[in-house]
């Protein structure tokens, strides 16, 4: 026999054994318990269609995408928190493994050691979703400074679109949004308050790009009718990430961002949240987000009460 | 040996079953259909107004206060949720018009025409084209608030559903069909062979009895009309075998009796054989006699013609003798006188024989067909009866033209002219006739013929006695005077001997005696006198 074939012949024992021996590998248990911002998630979806995705489907796929990763996940279930240190608290308890808020108000309420990487949702084609400051087109609104005066509507519960409009008031007036605007009301969701200003019940208002995009597919005259004045680059509305010591970080992160690419459980579940897709996130992307919380603290300062 | 008929009863039973039971399921399927139909548009009529109803309820605060965003929100929720309706438009009478489909929305300016006309105050529907969808459940919902027209909801359902229903329903329709096809064909083979086959056997049983086989038996033993008839069949064959045999034993006796009444009759025949032998032996012998006695009469009838022919010469014959006596007595007698007396003498005695040889002559039997002239007969004949006319101051008138012939016995026909003047004569005489009168007229008759007619003025045949003149022996002449064979003999002479006809028929004046001949007829050349 010579070398090349004894080397071939190792080579196949050696993989036949690893084989077994990955087969043979004991399956580690675990949980999976995802703690959720109601505020942040109920604007695409109705409470009930929450509680069966998260409590039903999200468990049906742990558990089936888990085996192909040799883990048991035994508990896998979902909590909504009416606020964000409520959550924070069941952290600390060790009661969540996973987050899902907005990054301003895990920027807000978390440490960067409470947490790590986990995933965040993305517009098709993997394009990061934006947040709008849009204004009806025939207001003759061309800046910020036009805006006084006029109507404006906010997306409910959503901190980050508020100091959006707070920074960009403070830029342009110093002074705060509200003693600008004829009237500030706030919608539950994007869709309605693209629809308020097409039928010119507002004149502006701050809507996520999904949102306007969705609803310029269904009405392109709203492209032509509603412009956007200003932009915020964003990657969603909400992170996910997993708690900081949760041991299948890792395989739940690769394995979230795959399933949902191929299992139809898992397209069902993004359907629900007006998500084509998932994305990896970094703990680091948070960085964005807080230093735009430190400008706006710092421009709010600056302004005289 | 079987029989197997072309048209049996079982294909007749066979397709008419099926015929009834297919056209019973077709009826109540084409009965069911449009029934099935208008349930069906009734589900889609409940369905659009729940639906329309639903919407308005919903949107009722965004419809009177203009907020067109929620009305768009909830309809493009309303179609997500809903993907048989194709789309939902809201018309009110002031303000925007929205149409939602499924995959967008728009203001419109106008309410299409078609969708305007449907804009009733009552709820409508119509199967229409809109948006890109063909056929279109498009339901038109009025929306009233408070009594107030706000407006109307057009909603587009997709008839999809409706299709399908109506396709299955065609489907089960037609499985029904195939399903009672199928039945019909088992159930109608059964059926028929049920009805046919005792009706066959029977049939079969029938044809073998009317062949002549009567031991055959029907073993069909039902609680039905065929068992009945199964029944009567066997029944029928009992009797037509007792019949049969009672036939047999008749048709014995008869035959019998039969060979009894042949023997009989051959007997019988031996002796009839012997009467009619006796018989015609009679008949012959009372021809001889009427023969003998037509000749007696005949004779007779000469006798006295000769009679009366010979008065006159006798009377002046006596006068020549009488004459001649008185001249020698007055001695006058002389050569001369003596010469004439004689020559008168032998004139008048040469006329007598004369009169001799014409009777003889006439009385001779001529058995030689011949042609003759009818006048000539008839005038020779009249002669002969001349002196005795004269006597009786008859005057006898005879119209007949030259040159009419026939082919016959002559002497025979003259012996019917004689006896037809004769009996004018003895009647013209007998009933002392003033202005006695016969006429004899030939003419030629129709149909290649001729028509001698006798006629007389004595009044005429009594019609009492006309169908026995022709009889032998019948006369209605004094005793002693009349044989009563002159007619029977003339009748027989011109019909069997001369191949004419003789009758009789009465005019206003007397008889007249018809004897019609043919020209060529078939004459016998055997004279019967």
């Amino acid at each position: 026999m010579n070398g090349f074939k004894r080397l071939l012949l190792t080579c196949l024992i050696q993989c036949v054994l690893i084989s077994l021996c990955l087969a043979n590998e004991p399956l580690r248990q675990g949980r999976m318990v995802m703690g959720f911002y109601a505020h942040s998630i109920t604007e695409n979806a109705s409470l009930s269609d929450i509680e069966v995705s998260l409590n039903f489907w999200a468990k049906d796929l742990i558990a089936e995408e888990s085996q192909k990763m040799h883990l048991n996940i035994l508990e896998s279930r979902a909590i909504l928190f009416d606020t964000m240190p409520e959550m924070h608290q069941a952290l600390l308890r060790g009661e969540l493994d996973m987050i899902i808020a907005p990054p301003l108000e895990i920027v807000r309420e978390f440490k960067r050691d409470e947490l790590k990487d986990g995933f965040t949702g993305m517009l098709a084609g993997n394009q990061p979703d934006n947040l709008y400051l849009v204004v009806r087109g025939d207001k003759n609104i061309s800046g910020i400074k036009d805006l006084a005066g006029k109507r404006m509507l906010l997306p409910e519960d959503d901190e980050l679109a508020e100091v959006f409009v707070d920074s960009l008031f403070l830029k342009q007036f110093r002074a705060n949004y509200k003693t600008k605007l004829t009237s500030v009301q706030k919608q539950k969701k994007g869709s309605r308050i693209l629809l308020d200003i097409y039928f010119n019940q507002a004149d502006a208002g701050v809507i996520y790009r999904n949102a306007y995009d969705v609803m310029v597919e269904l009405n392109p005259d709203i492209a032509r009718t509603v412009l956007v004045l200003e932009k915020l680059p964003i990657k969603n509305k909400n992170f996910s990430y997993f708690v900081k010591g949760y041991p299948f970080s890792v395989e739940l992160s690769k394995m979230v961002i795959t399933a949902f690419k191929h299992s139809v459980r898992a397209k069902q579940i993004l359907d629900v949240f007006r998500t084509p897709e998932l994305d990896h996130c970094s703990i680091n992307e948070l960085d964005f987000y807080e230093e735009f919380y430190a400008d706006y603290l710092r421009l709010k300062k600056g302004v005289k009460p | 040996m079987l029989i197997k008929p072309k048209s049996s009863i079982f294909i007749r039973v066979f397709f008419l079953f099926g015929f009834l039971v297919l056209a019973i399921t077709l009826f109540f399927a084409y009965m069911a259909i449009p029934m099935q139909k208008d349930a069906f548009n009734q589900i889609m009529l409940t369905q659009a107004e729940t639906v329309s109803r639903s919407i308005v309820q919903a949107s009722s605060d965004a419809l009177i206060s203009r907020d067109y965003g929620f009305i768009v929100e909830h309809n493009v929720e309303v179609l997500k949720n809903n993907i048989s309706i194709f789309y939902v438009l809201v018309s009110p009478n002031a303000g925007e018009t929205i149409l939602v489909n499924q995959k967008s929305w728009r203001l419109l300016d106008k309410v299409d025409d078609e969708l305007l006309s449907l804009e009733r105050p009552d709820i409508i529907y119509k199967i229409l084209s809109y948006e890109g969808f063909d056929n279109v459940y498009h339901f038109v919902y009025p929306i009233n608030f408070s009594g107030v027209q706000w407006g109307w909801l057009h909603i587009g359902f997709s008839t999809e559903q409706y299709n399908k229903l109506i396709d299955n329903m065609y489907k089960q329709i037609i499985y029904i069909v195939g399903l009672s096809l199928l039945i019909i064909m088992a159930v109608g083979y059964f059926f028929a062979r049920w009805i046919s086959r005792p009706v066959t056997e029977i049939s079969q049983l029938a044809t073998q009895v009317a062949g002549g086989d009567l031991t055959v038996r029907s073993n069909i033993k039902r609680q039905d009309e065929i068992g009945v008839l199964s029944e009567s069949f066997n029944r029928m064959i009992d009797s037509l075998q007792q019949s049969k045999q009672q036939l047999q034993n008749y048709n014995q006796e008869l035959e019998q009796e039969v060979d009894h009444r042949t023997q009989e009759l051959a007997e019988l025949n031996k002796g009839l054989d012997a009467k009619i032998h006796e018989e015609v032996a009679k008949s012959k012998q009372q021809e001889a006699l009427l023969i003998h006695q037509s000749r007696s009469a005949a004779m007779g009838e000469m006798i006295g013609a000769i009679a009366h022919q010979w008065r006159q010469p006798l009377n002046a014959l006596s006068l020549v003798q009488q004459n001649m006596q008185l001249r020698y007595e007055m001695d006058k007698l002389d050569a001369d006188f003596m010469n004439i007396s004689m020559e008168k003498s032998n004139r008048l005695i040469q006329k007598m024989s004369s009169t001799i040889d014409d009777f003889r002559n006439f009385f001779k039997p001529n058995k030689h067909v011949d042609i003759f002239y009818i006048k000539y007969v008839i005038r020779a004949t009249c002669e002969l009866l001349d002196a005795q006319l004269k006597n009786h101051n008859i005057n006898l008138t005879i119209n007949c033209p030259e040159n009419i012939n026939i082919v016959g016995l002559e002497g025979e026909f003259s012996q019917v002219i004689l006896n037809l003047i004769n009996n004018a004569k003895d009647v013209l005489v007998e009933r002392s006739v003033a202005d006695p009168m016969i006429t004899i007229t030939v003419i030629p008759a129709s149909g290649n013929g001729i028509d001698v007619t006798i006629k007389d003025n004595a009044g005429g045949v009594p019609e009492s006695i006309f169908d026995k003149i022709y009889d032998p022996y019948f006369t209605t002449k004094e005793e002693g005077r009349g044989t009563g064979i002159g007619l029977y003999m003339s009748k027989i002479i011109i019909e069997n001997n001369m191949g004419g006809s003789l009758h009789a028929f009465n005019d206003s004046e007397g008889a007249n005696f018809v004897i019609h001949l043919k020209n060529t007829p078939p004459i016998k050349n055997k004279s019967i006198v």
